[in-house]
């Protein structure tokens, strides 16, 4: 008769198994090893243990590809694909109307006007950052109208556009006084090439538009304006006036916001928890360059606001993550041979 | 279809059997050429089950122990037959360029 101890053993072997897979069939394989074990026993043979181990990456590896390939990704990436250029504009809007009200010119996220540029530099500025905004307002309409595969061009010609104007302001003379950090320029790619990304591979903007709620698009709306208050210029309008300690809080209390309403989405729908990852990135990337890049192109108070956002995004983001992975491994797991 | 996957189907398709039948089962099939391991047994029974062609058909306990017993799905017998055709058709195409009685 096999020993106590190799079943120990097996048990161990068995640790190397997902969760779900093991509550499932722990049991079972327990049954099949030690009825297959010589009387007498007590350690599992070598090759026992490779193929066992071997069964659990290829299962664990099925688990990922399910993670990965799911149904759900492409939901999430579809309602992306319409909500994102949306909120773009919007907050670029709202972020643009209040530096105009409070006499200062700059949009929002894209925005890199510095104050004392001459009557030459401002015009080419702003046209410059108009046409970005051009390009974004086209990527929302095309992909309201459902138009994906022209509203895919038309984010991969905007990020082209932005990638292209934000190098050349590094040596034109239009960079003169302008504060920019080379931090800046990936980012301010995030939002049309994941756009792209998500309008090429997901099921479309159509369906995204399908899948949407009222709540989700009133979540979309609250969304642009969180988004509006995370860039530098809206921040200013509205913050810089109360001084250093209220602009501190009013961050955190924007990133609370932002926390709040990825929360929100994660819960509101099945493909909600996806989508939250995904506007947690998005939302990192522009809370990096309010982080990063002050009004003064130094380090300043904003680069420490930022740098406290920046940790409780990630610790968001982390706990998405991991929720989305075991929920998920989990759900795969669960669908295999057994019952549950 | 991989070997173990199509003996797996094979062993299933006279009737039910749990893991451990499973194995021995195909270890019979194949003359004692194929001995499969709990670890490979359950990674191919997995896809089998998430490829819907078979499904877990009861449970027993048995000695303290949990038994599962797994059958075909009527998509699985399908894939069985298919399969069972094409490597009859590639065996005969095989007999007869070697010239061998019956192909």
């Amino acid at each position: 008769m096999a020993s106590a101890g190799l079943e120990t053993r097996y048990r161990r072997l068995l640790r190397w198994y997902p969760a779900a897979h093991r509550s499932v069939h722990q049991d079972e394989m327990l049954g099949v090893l030690m009825a297959g074990a010589e009387p007498g026993r007590n350690r599992p043979r070598l090759a026992e243990s490779a193929d066992l181990l071997l069964g659990a990456a290829r299962i664990r590896l099925r688990s990922g590809r399910a993670l990965s390939d799911g149904q759900g990704w492409r939901d999430a990436l579809a309602v992306y694909s319409v909500a994102t250029p949306l909120l773009v504009l919007i907050s670029t809007l709202i972020g643009s109307l209040a530096a105009e009200l409070e006499g200062r010119h700059g949009i929002g996220a894209f925005s890199l006007m510095p104050p004392g540029l001459d009557l030459v530099q401002q015009p080419l500025i702003l046209a410059t950052i108009w046409l970005g905004v051009g390009s974004q307002a086209l990527v929302a309409v095309l992909a309201l109208l459902g138009l994906r595969r022209w509203a895919a061009a038309a984010a991969a010609i905007s990020a082209l556009y932005l990638g292209t104007t934000a190098v050349l302001s590094l040596y034109t003379p239009l960079s003169v006084g302008i504060p920019i950090s080379v931090l800046y320029i990936p980012f301010a790619l995030v939002a049309p090439i994941s756009e792209t990304v998500a309008l090429l591979v997901s099921p479309g903007p159509r369906r995204g538009m399908q899948l949407m709620r009222r709540r989700d698009w009133a979540l979309l709306a609250a969304g642009s304006v969180v988004t509006a208050a995370l860039t530098r210029s809206f921040g200013y309008a509205l913050f810089s006036l109360g001084g250093e300690s209220l602009r501190a809080i009013a961050s955190l209390l924007t990133v609370l916001v932002v926390a709040l309403l990825l929360l929100a989405l994660w819960l509101s729908s099945p493909h909600g928890k996806r989508l939250a990852l995904l506007f947690g990135v998005l939302a990192y990337g522009l809370l990096l360059v309010n982080g990063f890049i002050d009004g003064s192109g130094a380090w300043g108070a904003d680069t420490v606001d930022g740098a406290v956002g920046q940790v409780l995004v990630i610790l968001l983001l982390a706990a998405v993550i991991y929720r989305t992975w075991r929920r998920s491994t989990s759900a795969a797991g669960g669908s295999g041979p057994g019952l549950a | 279809m991989q070997e173990p996957s199509f003996l797996i189907l094979t062993a299933l398709a006279a009737g039910p059997q749990h893991g451990y039948g499973i194995m021995t089962d195909v270890a019979q099939i194949s003359d004692g050429r194929v001995k499969l391991r709990a670890g490979t047994l359950y990674a191919a029974l997995d896809r089998l089950s998430l490829d819907r062609l078979l499904e877990v058909d009861r449970e027993e306990i048995v000695d303290t122990r949990l038994r599962r017993y797994y059958r075909l799905t009527p998509a699985g017998r399908s894939k069985l037959v298919a399969e069972t055709a094409r490597l009859r058709a590639n065996a005969a195409a095989a007999a007869k360029r070697l010239g061998l009685a019956g192909g």
